[in-house]
């Protein structure tokens, strides 16, 4: 059976390439728009892991990675961050929010799928 | 088309007051921001769409690289090593059949020469008949005169003369036929020597013709298996550099999100920098204050002008590297179709492909094959008629056996009526041993005929037996090998109709593709217009910039200032340019204001995934 992945993204464009990537490799997709979104869908949708922006409206992926840590039905799923941004600082602060790795746009599609598969295993 | 129509004569008037030339660039800037804002939502819908084209294009040219890898399954999978092996086996079969007819041919040669050198030897016994009956028609004549020496004694005699006539009659008729019937055996073995000769010839000939169809047939399949096993590799390899080039698009593709972040770095620091020239103390306080206002937006115009100048590139080169390798992928498909048209041997698929002749190749063996029997069938027939020849020769040789038994009888009698007559009768005595003898030259003239005409017998019903197994046999080979040929040429000709159609679907994907690659790719202007919106702000930033510097050249506290604003920025290539307006007006070196974190990555090594990855 497929895993599920779902992306985080305020950027449609964003979204419409990590899907293409990640459902060109055999994996299945959810989209959230930003991490509000993100969070009400992951407390009912099992997912295997989450890829999110960090500057986002609503809720940016810090607070979104936060809000899965402390839910429950994906409490334990890999995170990955990935956003425009690339100082050490954010990476430090969404590593201490439950990261568990930081991409920085813009990546190449090879790359997250080593990456994906790598976290997945 | 262009979102706003490109702003002219920027240049604010000297004579201008403080007042006043706050209120134009107050304009400027205002103009500015809302091309700014425009800019940043303006591409997203024509992103999202190039998206959706690439991934269209994405799935066609898989499907493309999956016919073409049915191309290659078709021509150089499991069938066609199945039919390289069974041409192997075909051809190997040819070359016994081959060797094995040769042989066939040289014994029957040598028996048909045995059997006219057989009839040769039985020559002289069967001209011995005709001296038997001349001798026979003399004794006849000579017991006739004896009979009338001896007067009424001698009647009896009379009729002893007219038996041996007949018996002399009956030699002469069958002597004669029997040589007629040796003339005619042998005129109809050396008609068949000269027949078997021709046909070993031809034999030779059309065998070695349709060995050579079959084994150019199996070269052939064997150059395309080859060849084919080459167009796979080409196929994967293409379908890697497509990939690779989808790879770019979706890479490029980001840059839409980038650019529109970092025009919202510009927006951001525009907007400050209005409500500052919109606070009435700017224009209404002192010279101090005033200055360092006009400082700040030659500041801000400039690092702004920097920065957007920098993600209108990107975005310009971004698009152009998408548009760049979707032309690429349809190159490169067009390519392969060539390719693939050219290997498979058509200029295009109303063409026959190399299966043609590799059919026409495999039709000339069976005609070959079908001629080779049916001459052998010939041969047979042929064999079979000298046999009954020879049944015929023995037949006649079996009358002249009984006659001779008669003879036998006749001389018998004479000796009795002979003894009868007593001294007068000696003549007669004597003309009957002569009859004796003769009958026992006839069984020796028979029993050698015979024992000839049994070798002859034994010689060609051999010939005629071995012919009909050796029928039995070929016609047997005949059948699995025709059973096989037509079986390849079915295969042949269901791989032909396939390939075809595989190749025309491709073609017509192919050209598809190509044509709407071109119909995308011809329409994607999004980097020109953002390109003149872009324009159309920096040439306000710029003028701004050259304005305000002559009012008030940037001071020593922008350099310091440099420093502090680095911090603000978050993307790498935001700061890189930071680094080039610092180095621009001489700051050597800046250094993080803000103490950065480390951050271990779990990963040990960046490389393993590339330097934008980190695992925690």
């Amino acid at each position: 059976m497929a895993k599920v992945i779902m992306t985080a993204d305020d950027s449609a464009s964003v979204r419409q390439m990590v899907a293409f990537t990640i459902k060109q490799n055999g994996y299945e997709v959810i989209e959230a728009v930003d991490g509000q979104d993100a969070l009400t869908k992951l407390a009912t949708q099992k997912v295997d892991m989450l890829l999110t922006d960090l500057n986002m409206p609503n809720l940016d992926g810090i607070g979104l990675i936060k809000g899965v840590r402390a839910g429950s039905l994906n409490k334990f799923i890999p995170i990955i961050m990935l956003t425009t941004e690339s100082v050490d600082s954010k990476k430090a602060e969404g590593k201490a929010a439950g990261a568990t790795g930081w991409i920085v746009k813009p990546f190449k599609p090879e790359q997250l799928i080593a990456v994906i598969k790598k976290v997945l295993g | 088309m262009s979102f706003f129509s490109f702003k002219k004569n920027l240049l604010i008037p000297k004579t201008l007051n403080r007042k006043e030339s706050f209120g134009v660039w107050l304009s400027l800037l205002g103009s500015s921001l809302e091309t700014l804002q425009q800019l940043a939502s303006a591409s997203e819908h024509e992103f999202l769409q190039i998206g959706e084209q690439m991934q269209g294009i994405y799935t066609r040219a898989a499907k493309i690289s999956q016919k073409a890898e049915h191309l290659v399954e078709v021509a150089a999978g499991q069938r066609m090593q199945s039919l390289i092996e069974r041409l192997q086996q075909m051809v190997g079969d040819i070359e016994a059949y081959l060797s094995g007819s040769r042989t066939r041919s040289n014994e029957n040669s040598l028996t048909m020469q045995g059997v006219l050198d057989l009839l040769d030897h039985i020559a002289k016994p069967l001209e011995g008949f005709q001296g038997m009956n001349m001798t026979l028609h003399m004794l006849g004549v000579s017991i006739k005169i004896e009979s009338a020496c001896l007067g009424l004694l001698g009647n009896e005699f009379i009729n002893l003369a007219i038996d041996v006539e007949k018996l002399s009659l009956q030699v002469d008729d069958k002597s004669n036929a029997i040589l007629k019937h040796r003339q005619d055996l042998r005129l109809m073995l050396l008609e068949n020597m000269v027949s078997l000769h021709a046909t070993e010839s031809i034999h030779d000939e059309e065998v070695a013709l349709a060995l050579n169809s079959t084994s150019a047939g199996m070269h052939e399949l064997e150059v395309v298996n080859d060849r084919f096993t080459q167009l796979g590799a080409r196929v994967a390899a293409t379908s890697k550099e497509i990939t690779s080039n989808i790879g770019e698009v979706v890479s490029s593709l980001q840059f839409h999100d980038i650019n529109r972040q970092q025009i919202e770095h510009v927006i951001e620091a525009l907007e400050h920098l209005l409500l500052a020239l919109s606070d009435g103390k700017a224009v209404a306080g002192s010279d101090d204050i005033y200055r360092a206002l006009i400082t700040e937006v030659g500041n801000v115009c400039e690092l702004q002008e920097a920065q957007l100048n920098f993600a209108s590139t990107e975005l310009y080169s971004a698009v152009e590297s998408i548009v760049g390798n979707l032309q690429q992928v349809s190159g490169k498909q067009m390519a392969l179709g060539q390719e693939t048209l050219a290997v498979t041997g058509v200029l295009d698929t109303s063409d026959s492909s190399f299966f043609d002749a590799i059919s026409q190749g495999m039709s000339t063996v069976t005609a070959v094959l079908t001629d080779c029997i049916s001459k052998d069938h010939e041969m047979t027939s042929a064999m079979k008629g000298v046999a009954a020849n020879i049944d015929e020769i023995t037949s006649y040789v079996h009358d002249i056996d009984d006659i001779g038994f008669e003879i036998v009888l006749l001389a018998l009698n004479a000796q009795i009526k002979a003894a009868h007559a007593g001294e007068r009768g000696a003549g007669l005595g004597v003309l009957a041993e002569a009859i004796h003898r003769l009958s026992d030259d006839a069984v020796e003239r028979t029993t050698a005929v015979n024992a000839t005409l049994t070798e002859i017998h034994t010689a060609t019903e051999q010939l005629s037996d071995g012919k009909r197994a050796e029928e039995v046999e070929l016609r047997s080979k005949f059948m699995s090998m025709e059973g096989a040929l037509n079986e390849i040429l079915k295969m042949l000709a269901e791989m032909n109709v396939e390939l075809l159609t595989i190749l025309s679907e491709v073609q017509a994907m192919v050209n598809a593709l190509s044509e709407e690659v071109e119909s995308i790719t011809s329409q994607i202007d999004v980097h020109e217009r953002t390109k003149v919106m872009a324009d159309e702000v920096l040439a306000v930033l710029h003028q701004i910039v050259i304005e305000v510097r002559e009012l008030e050249p940037a001071s020593s506290e922008f350099k310091e200032n440099l420093r502090l604003m680095e911090a603000k920025y978050t993307m790498e290539s935001e700061r890189r340019i930071h680094e080039a307006i610092a180095n621009k007006h001489g700051v050597q070196q800046l250094t993080e204001v803000v103490p950065a974190q480390t951050v271990d990555s779990a990963s040990g090594s960046d490389s393993e995934f590339g330097d934008n990855v980190d695992l925690f």
